[in-house]
Order: structure tokens, then sequence, then C-alpha cells
């Protein structure tokens, strides 16, 4: 999972941040100027959350934050969808694969149910962790 | 019974190695930008020949990466129209292809009946009827007869057109400007290059335009 979202932030930092603005434009919740800021950091957010998922360090913050941010894209994307917008592909991922508006709600929804059970059964899910291995040697 | 607790030092603490994770991750993400910007500085860009518009000498200089049905490409199309012809020394115009095939079924067809038609030297005219007419070719299930009708609307020598269609040169020279767009960050349309910056979408266009145009007044 943490891989998954390294691969979606790194494509996005590497790219011009002018084309997520553009996305994020698509979405009609904030102006030009407030899209080009999500447009600059959320990259950075999604790549070193899934970073530090991958290796298990800062797990529970990881998790809490990955939760928060899976939260505001279903409303980014319910709203699109309720209102209408015309949005054909989600922009989520870049040139990597296009998914409808849709699609990626459903696929989200799965991703929050994934990372609520990982929160839930967070003992189990420090198995293997780095975090682990930091608490098991103090 | 005392539990004997395998301690042992680890040789960072967790703080350093979060530090060391940080750095390398910024350091991975800058290493590949300045790549991938070199990768970019290499590709060699050929101009456009019959998809210019306006002054050479302008200091305006606009290229326009567009995927033909593209709702967003045919509003901003309409909008450098209109700049054109308000400010026509200052804007040079050139229009490259992007036709984005997995959302837009007739995007490779219509970039091939422009190319056509630019060999005609008849693209303006032939993609002002494509950007006006758009919302209705866009829902048929074939557009070939529409684009015939336009084609033959627009002025062009209909079997000079038939052998350009059956040309597998003009596809590939559209998949090679979509690379090329690739490797300079084009990553969804309408794109545009203003004096070299990246604008994507028609509302950074008409900011990016409005900061030039407006310090000519």
């Amino acid at each position: 999972m943490g891989l998954f979202f390294v691969v979606s932030g790194f494509e996005k930092l590497i790219s011009p941040y002018e084309n997520f603005s553009y996305v994020v434009q698509g979405y009609e919740l904030l102006n030009n100027s407030l899209s080009d800021i999500v447009a600059l950091v959320f990259p950075w957010i999604e790549f070193i959350v899934g970073v530090f998922m991958a290796l298990g360090l800062w797990l529970k913050l990881s998790l809490r934050v990955l939760w928060a941010v899976i939260v505001i894209f279903i409303f980014v994307l319910a709203q699109a969808l309720l209102r209408n917008l015309p949005i054909k592909d989600c922009g989520c991922f870049g040139e990597l694969f296009s998914l409808p508006p849709h699609v990626t709600l459903i696929f989200d929804s799965c991703l929050l149910v994934i990372v609520s059970f990982l929160r839930r059964f967070l003992q189990k899910t420090l198995t293997l962790s780095l975090d682990n291995y930091f608490s098991l040697t103090r | 019974m005392k539990h004997k607790h395998n301690h042992h030092t680890p040789k960072i603490s967790k703080s350093t190695s979060t530090f060391a994770v940080l750095v390398i991750c910024v350091a991975v993400v800058v290493t590949a930008r300045v790549f991938t910007r070199h990768a970019a500085g290499q590709v060699k860009i050929k101009a456009a020949q019959n998809r210019v518009k306006g002054n050479p000498k302008g200091s305006i200089r606009i290229v326009e990466y567009l995927d033909f049905q593209c709702p967003a490409c045919a509003r901003g199309a309409l909008m450098l129209k209109s700049y054109l012809q308000k400010y026509p020394l200052l804007i040079f115009l050139e229009v490259k292809y992007f036709p984005i095939q997995k959302i837009h079924a007739h995007a490779m067809t219509s970039a091939v009946y422009a190319e056509c038609a630019a060999r005609q030297n008849k693209f303006w005219a032939f993609q002002d009827v494509l950007v006006e007419r758009q919302a209705q070719w866009a829902k048929l299930i074939s557009a070939e007869d529409v684009f015939k009708n336009m084609a033959k609307e627009s002025g062009l020598d209909i079997s000079k057109l038939e052998s350009c269609l059956a040309d597998e040169r003009v596809r590939a020279l559209i998949l090679n400007e979509k690379v090329a767009g690739k490797a300079l960050g084009v990553d969804s349309t309408p794109t545009y290059f203003i004096n070299g910056k990246i604008a994507v979408g028609t509302k950074s266009l008409t900011e990016e335009l409005d900061k030039y145009l407006g310090a000519s007044h």
C-alpha cells in the first residue's frame, strides 16, 4: 500500500506541478492560487507518507495522515460526481493509468477500509516494521 | 522468573533514521527532476510549419498542445483566435498534436484530418470548423463522415485528402509530437508554453497572457 502512494506521489513530483494544479482546478473547489499550493504540497505528502508506510516508520502517524488524505479524496470525488462536473479522468495517477471518477471513488473507498483495518489492528500491522525494530531495541 | 530481553543498541536512532529517509526522499526527487529536465532539453522540437499563425516576430510566442476532442481545448482554441484577432502583431501561435486516445475515441482521427488539412494549407479553416462543432461529433460512434464533410467545407481537395489519410507517416508525425510533448512535461490538454513557461488549462492561459498584455497597454 505504501508503494502505491510512493509511485503516485513520485509521478506527480517529477512532472511540472502545473499538470496536477490543472487537475485540482477541474474539481472546482479551489481558486487558481490555492490549486497551485495544493499541487506543490500534496504530492510531497503522498510520496513521503508512502515511503514511511512502506518502511513501517512512524506507522501510526502515517496511517492517520493517509486516512485523512483518502477521506479528502473521497469527498472531492463525491462532490464532483454529485455536481456532474465534466471530469473524465480523475487525474490521480497522471499518465500512469486512467480511471474515471466513479471508479476511483470505489477504489478509494476500498483503500479507506484497508487503512481503517490496519489502524484498528495496529499491533499486528507493526510486525516487521521499523517502528517495531526500534521499540524492541529500547 | 525473569525473562531475558534481547536488548541491543541500534546503530542509529529512530529520529536519525527518519531524518535520513526524508533527506533521501528529497534527493531522489530532485535528482529525478534534474534528469527529466535535462532529457527534455535534449528533445529537438520541429516547427509545425503549416500550423502557425500570427507574427513570427511577436513578443508572445505560444505553443499549444491539444487534443481536438478535448472540450477545454476547443474553448482554448476559440480564446486564442480571439486574442490573435485583437493582438495580431504581438502573438505567434504554433499548434502541436497531443491526442489522448485512452479517453477520446476520435482524438487520433481528428488529428490526422487536421494534419492532412495542414498539408493543403487549410489547417486553420479546418480547425475552426472542428472546434466549433466539437460537441456534435464528439458524441458519435464514428466521426469519419462528419470530418470528410468538414474537410469539404474547409475547401480541401478530397483526392489529396484521401491519399493523406492513408499515409502512415501522418500518424507517426502526430505520435512523435505527442512523445516530444511528454518529454517537455505535457500530461493533459490543453497545455500551453508561453515564452517557454508551461500553463495548463485555459484559466492558466488567460492568467499568463494577461500578464503580458496587461503590461503592453
